[in-house]
């Protein structure tokens, strides 16, 4: 029995060893959602859903984007540290009527193991940055958010950073036949939003930072009588046009 | 105290014992295929320049053994009540896994209201398998249409027995996946085995494929100008909107929707719901999968009932997309194209670039019997 003492103090200590890591670096962190609510004007944002368009019922198909290189900025006496909270990911506000809970709640990105502290504000890139986008969708295993087929456009050897696809009934007589696509994507149509905020984190809680997203504002100021759609080389105005509306009237932080 | 040590000294002891490596004996076991030798060989998909990594599930590897069963499942008329028919019944290779009909036909002599699909990088559908996106994966998949009353129509247990008294299969579900005994042949293995059969069935070799990877070859002017309308790549030329849908290199961009095919006054009359079958959402009623289009020009008639003959047919109808305006969950891609005579063929010529019959040649995807 005496000679299984230490065989069985080995085997435990490996599985004790192998069952929980402890982080071996002592900084505190936390898990940071980033929450992304979609609306329409004040409504919760929803596909198939009719809302109100200047007068005309209007009904969205799909409404997402990429976002890149998303950064809590310090500001230590002028001199920004900036620490990553994610490379790439994927903001899809297209929930069905069916899922309003989620809809209401919002689209939740989590950032796992952000160092606690105060930060002064966060950045957020709109787009996919230019290092990614010389990669096409087929470099990434299946799950990865820059896997799909569906948003990359090989014409533009770009992905496809935002679709804002929606339909609207002009004379509402119930056929929505006006149809809408903004898509854009190029590196000259990547964009960099910052917030000023304190945000804190603290060790024990998980922290949200909210933003909301407001699919009427895409549209701002473009007329989507005469401007239908964004998927040819030489639409890169309208592009523009759509993705400043991300960047300075659709994305705000609560 | 001393009890909880021999405890765990047992648990230990388990974990340990009957491990992959041991024989059947250490571990109590015998059965009648023990000495038929298990050392599968792991396959590995060479990825083809321009196609992603296909998702391969963690209890489903790759192994010679494993695809070698699949294939000699997927053309064995065993799989069916009246050892009449087979998958390759409605999946000749010859036509890129199609069957050349409309609608397939089953072994009752029913029709189905479907037609048959190409099985070409089959391996690459992650959003859903058939027309309506109903199966999550080839695994589940092939467990289908055995029980399907308009397909093979047999029952899995009479098919799994006439497996385990079969005088090879046996064997050869030991070397794919080291059962010991015939009494645990299951379907879950023969849907496996054939789901890897099913993944080694990749096309590229195209002229596409030789055009744009290899510099093998060169478009003609026409079949350019189609890819550049295809892709909407501008240049002069009119968009033709498919890469949207059909996106390259792989000629899909694996996802659902309503191209506009049926009339309808309200999205409950569609008269297959396709999409919205499966998902309840009347938003998704007339949706289907945007198949590949790799091959098409071998996977005539066209849709998923079959309903275009030819490929001319089928850009005639993106070109004036007659139902564009009908019903609300058209998609906002679709619309009239105003093509001209010349860029519907050279959109027809394109087409005929994505043809790759390196593939439906391939001796590995012919019949082993
Ligand atoms: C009677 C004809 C018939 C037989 C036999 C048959 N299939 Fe099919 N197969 C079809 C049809 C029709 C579809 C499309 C059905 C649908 O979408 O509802 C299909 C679809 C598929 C798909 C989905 C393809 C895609 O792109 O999503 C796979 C995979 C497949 N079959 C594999 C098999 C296998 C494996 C077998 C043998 C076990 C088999 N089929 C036997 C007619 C048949
Ligand atoms: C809005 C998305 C969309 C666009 C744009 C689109 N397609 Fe399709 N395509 C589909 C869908 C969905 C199907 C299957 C429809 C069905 O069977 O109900 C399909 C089917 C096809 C088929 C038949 C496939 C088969 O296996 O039977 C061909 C050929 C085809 N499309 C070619 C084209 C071409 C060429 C273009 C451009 C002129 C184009 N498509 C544009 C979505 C689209």
């Amino acid at each position: 029995m005496k000679k299984l003492f230490p065989i069985i103090l080995f085997s435990s200590f490996l599985f004790f060893q192998y069952s929980c890591k402890p982080d071996p670096t002592l900084e505190a962190t936390t898990d940071v959602e980033l929450v992304f609510k979609g609306k329409y004007a004040d409504e919760v944002l929803m596909i198939n859903t009719v809302y109100d368009y200047d007068g005309s019922p209007i009904r969205f198909d799909q409404f997402n984007f990429y976002i890149s290189n998303v950064v809590l900025v310090k500001e230590i006496v002028g001199n920004p540290e900036e620490t990553e909270l994610l490379e790439i990911d994927f903001v899809d506000l297209s929930f069905k009527p069916a899922d309003i809970t989620d809809a209401t709640k919002g689209f939740v990105i989590t950032a796992p193991n952000i160092p606690v502290g105060e930060y002064s504000g966060i950045k957020i890139n709109l787009g996919v940055a230019s290092d990614l986008n010389k990669t096409s969708w087929e470099d990434y295993g299946t799950g990865h958010p820059l896997r799909k087929p569906g948003h990359f456009w090989s014409a533009w050897e770009s992905f496809i950073f935002s679709k804002t696809e929606a339909k609207i009934d002009i004379d509402s007589d119930g056929s929505f036949s006006h149809k809408l696509a903004y898509h854009t994507g190029s590196d000259a149509a990547y964009r960099t939003k910052f917030f000023a905020k304190d945000i804190t984190l603290d060790e024990d809680a998980t922290s949200s930072i909210l933003f909301t997203v407001d699919a009427k504002m895409m549209f701002d100021e473009i007329d989507v009588m005469t401007e239908t759609g964004t998927h040819n080389i030489n639409d890169m105005d309208l592009v523009n046009e759509v993705m400043d509306n991300l960047q300075e009237k659709a994305l705000a932080i609560e | 105290m001393n009890k909880i040590y021999f405890l765990f000294f047992f648990i230990f002891l388990s974990i340990l014992s009957c491990g992959n490596d041991d024989t059947p004996e250490e571990c109590g076991i015998t059965g009648d295929l023990s000495d038929i030798p298990y050392n599968p060989q792991n396959y590995t998909i060479t990825k083809p320049d321009g196609f992603p990594e296909m998702f391969i599930p963690a209890d489903n590897p790759m192994t010679v053994e494993g695809i070698e069963l699949g294939r000699h499942l997927f053309f064995d008329p065993i799989l069916s009540a009246d050892s009449t028919m087979s998958c390759v019944s409605c999946h000749f290779p010859s036509l890129s896994f199609t069957d050349g009909v409309a609608t397939s036909t089953g072994i009752d002599g029913i029709s189905g209201t479907r037609s048959s699909m190409s099985l070409l990088n089959i391996g690459y559908v992650e959003k859903g398998l058939f027309w309506d996106g109903r199966s999550n994966t080839l695994e589940e998949q092939a467990l289908v249409p055995i029980e399907d009353p308009i397909e093979l129509h047999d029952t899995w247990e009479n098919v799994e027995s006439k497996l385990k008294d079969h005088p090879s299969y046996p064997e050869m579900f030991r070397e794919a996946f080291g059962i010991e005994d015939r009494s645990e042949i299951t379907k879950e293995l023969a849907a496996k085995a054939m789901a890897q059969f099913e993944r080694t069935l990749i096309s590229s070799n195209s002229k596409y494929d030789k055009v744009i990877f290899q510099g093998q070859a060169a478009f003609t002017d026409s079949e350019d100008r189609g890819m550049r309308m295809y892709t909407d790549a501008q240049g002069g030329l009119p968009d033709a909107e498919c890469a949207h849908c059909h996106a390259l290199h792989l000629g899909t961009s694996d996802d659902f929707f309503n191209n506009g095919l049926d009339s309808v006054g309200s999205l409950t009359e569609f008269m297959d719901l396709g999409l919205g079958g499966v998902t309840q959402d009347t938003f998704d009623n007339g949706k289907f999968r945007a198949p590949t289009l790799r091959n098409i020009a071998l996977t005539a008639p066209y849709m998923h009932d079959g309903r275009f003959e030819t490929l001319e047919e089928v850009i005639d109808f993106y070109n004036e997309s007659p139902n564009h305006e009908n019903s609300s969950n058209v998609d906002v891609n679709i619309r009239p194209l105003e093509l001209t005579d010349q860029q519907k063929q050279d959109l027809v010529n394109f087409l005929h670039t994505l043809t790759d019959t390196v593939f439906t040649k391939n001796p590995a995807f012919q019949s082993p019997f």
